[in-house]
């Protein structure tokens, strides 16, 4: 895995899609009033990548994971998944919001799983796995019903198919979480934070449904404190601080041999 | 090392005494009791005895067809204009939540006008409609406002209308209460935001709705009698008439209030249903029905 050191330019990337990355950002900027959270993010993220980000509290991962899919429309920078520009789209020159249909579509093409889970409180679980595939993709309700059952199946909640949220542990959430953005068939998963909600007890089930999904081939950009899953499965970690990219490089060296004090510092503290 | 702790009450738990304690103040409660039984009993005699109420005369026209007319009337103004209510109030509160300025204002303005004003006058004021607008209509179809708004249109405008604005402010309330996070995970798996609003944010909305609409409801079946000074047709209304002629004002005011408290405690029982129903986990939720609606 070659780690590419993203450049300070803000341009699309080519379309040869097979050597581009799946995901590229461009120096993304967000701040909060007056409060900069972000001052020029860049990553890109190959095909079937894993990449961690990991950082202290505060220091603007989850926003800048937030702003890949514009759950927080990031103020400079920009997003390409695939090649296609996320939000915008530029004409004459000029960067317009994308009409409301498409951006709607585009948004699933980055299936995002929660620090909280989010999971839909009024429907059971197959329902929160089947509703995308419905009311998106446009299956029918039989054909959402046997894709959302083989989702469920495939993350080990078969047998939950039938409960609502509050019936299940957070590490079951978590699990269906997954399975919902799985069923949207994304270019990427985002996953912010996912282990951080859940008893220490419950967090093996969820990091082992991830596992393998990254064995897959899914491309994976995972906000996490979990060193032990970034050093086993993910391909790179990202090492963010202050709204900017410390350092990065592969999993093993970054977590091992830091080169970077800060990067030094925090390891030495959760580790 | 053997210690023993000595006990409190001696080593005989035959002197113990056990069980819940007698409650302090147990006269005193009695005699508060007997009390209210007496002065409410006096109470109730002193208007029994009077001799000034007709009984029988309330008692024959509980069931008069006027009087049930009347009733009729009050229940279809209630349910439609509850009906107005709520899907005006949607539409507000959907409105009050919209990233286009004007349109929030547009709400918010229509909140305040309504809520702000009494219903009586808006009644009144819809019930005279014609002296703003004589005719309504485009070219050459021109058609007199009074042949349009007559009492039970006049009835529906005012309380639907007013009713809306209430509602507005419960809607808002219900889809605040949703947590951000259910829309967020909405619109990343690629719903539109009209599919947010009502597959995600209105079916989960409406635990918090449910309550305070029941409310309303209940409080609907009342504000219904102030059409009367329109002359709507409904129960008041009804009853203002037999008296009118009969003259037994007290008599035939007992019948509607009778009906009035029979209607609220029946809607009151219903209250008391949805939200056990919409409370309990397990039972199926409208909620659910709803928001599996395709």
């Amino acid at each position: 895995m070659t780690v590419t050191i993203p450049k300070p330019t803000i341009e699309p990337l080519g379309l040869t899609s097979s050597t581009s990355p799946m995901l590229s950002a461009r120096a993304i900027r967000k701040a909060f009033g007056t409060h900069v959270v972000l001052s020029g993010m860049s990553l890109d993220v190959d095909r079937g990548e894993v990449v961690c980000i990991i950082g202290p509290s505060g220091s603007g991962k989850s926003t800048f994971l937030r702003c890949l899919n514009f759950l927080e429309v990031p103020d400079g920078g920009g997003v390409w998944v695939d090649g296609e520009r996320i939000g915008c789209q530029e004409i004459d020159g000029v960067l317009w919001e994308l009409p409301a249909p498409v951006f709607a579509r585009q948004r699933a093409t980055m299936g995002v799983v929660f620090q909280r889970f989010n999971l839909f409180g009024h429907l059971t679980a197959e329902e929160n796995v089947s509703l995308g595939l419905r009311l998106v993709l446009g299956l029918s309700r039989a054909a959402a019903r046997e894709r959302a059952m083989a989702l469920l199946e495939s993350v080990g909640m078969g047998a939950f198919a039938a409960h609502r949220p509050s019936q299940l542990s957070g590490g079951q959430q978590q699990r269906v979480a997954i399975a919902r953005a799985v069923a949207m068939q994304p270019k990427v998963l985002l996953f912010d934070e996912p282990t951080s909600a859940l008893d220490p007890e419950l967090v093996h089930e969820v990091l082992s449904v991830m596992t393998e999904l990254a064995s897959k081939g899914m491309t994976m950009i995972v906000v996490t404190h979990e060193i032990g899953f970034a050093r086993e499965v993910s391909h790179r970690t990202v090492f963010m601080d202050a709204g900017c990219l410390v350092e990065q490089g592969r999993s093993d060296q970054i977590l091992s041999r830091p080169t970077e004090p800060r990067t030094q510092a925090f390891l030495s503290r959760i580790m | 090392m053997s210690h023993s702790f000595p006990s409190p009450v001696g080593e005989s738990s035959a002197e113990l005494l056990s069980g819940r304690p007698r409650a302090l103040g147990r006269g005193k409660r009695l005699l508060v009791t007997a009390l209210v039984i007496v002065l409410g009993l006096a109470l109730a005699i002193r208007i029994a005895m009077s001799g000034a109420i007709a009984w029988s005369v309330a008692l024959a026209f509980f069931f008069h067809p006027a009087i049930l007319q009347g009733l009729l009337m009050t229940l279809e103004l209630t349910a439609l204009s509850m009906a107005i209510g709520v899907v005006l109030g949607t539409f507000l509160a959907v409105m009050a939540i919209s990233r286009y300025p004007a349109v929030k204002a547009a709400a918010m303005l229509y909140v305040w006008l309504f809520r702000g004003t009494p219903l009586l006058v808006q009644l009144i004021f819809w019930f005279n409609i014609a002296l703003v607008f004589p005719v309504i209509g485009i070219g050459p179809w021109q058609i007199p406002i009074n042949s349009l708004v007559t009492p039970f249109a006049a009835a529906l405008l005012g309380l639907g209308l007013n009713e809306g604005a209430y509602m507005a402010e419960i809607v808002r309330a219900g889809i605040i209460s949703v947590d951000k996070g259910q829309s967020e995970a909405a619109v990343s798996v690629g719903l539109s935001d009209r599919q947010v609003m009502s597959y995600i944010v209105l079916p989960q909305a409406l635990n918090v709705i449910i309550p305070p609409t029941a409310n309303q409801a209940i409080g609907m079946l009342k504000n219904t009698s102030l059409v009367s000074v329109i002359g709507a047709q409904e129960l008041l209304t009804k009853t203002e008439d037999v008296y009118a002629r009969n003259f037994q004002v007290i008599e035939l005011l007992i019948v509607a209030s009778v009906w009035y408290l029979a209607l609220t405690t029946l809607a009151s029982a219903v209250q008391y249903w949805l939200e056990h129903r919409f409370n309990d986990a397990r039972a199926p939720r409208l909620a659910v029905m709803v928001g599996t609606v395709p």
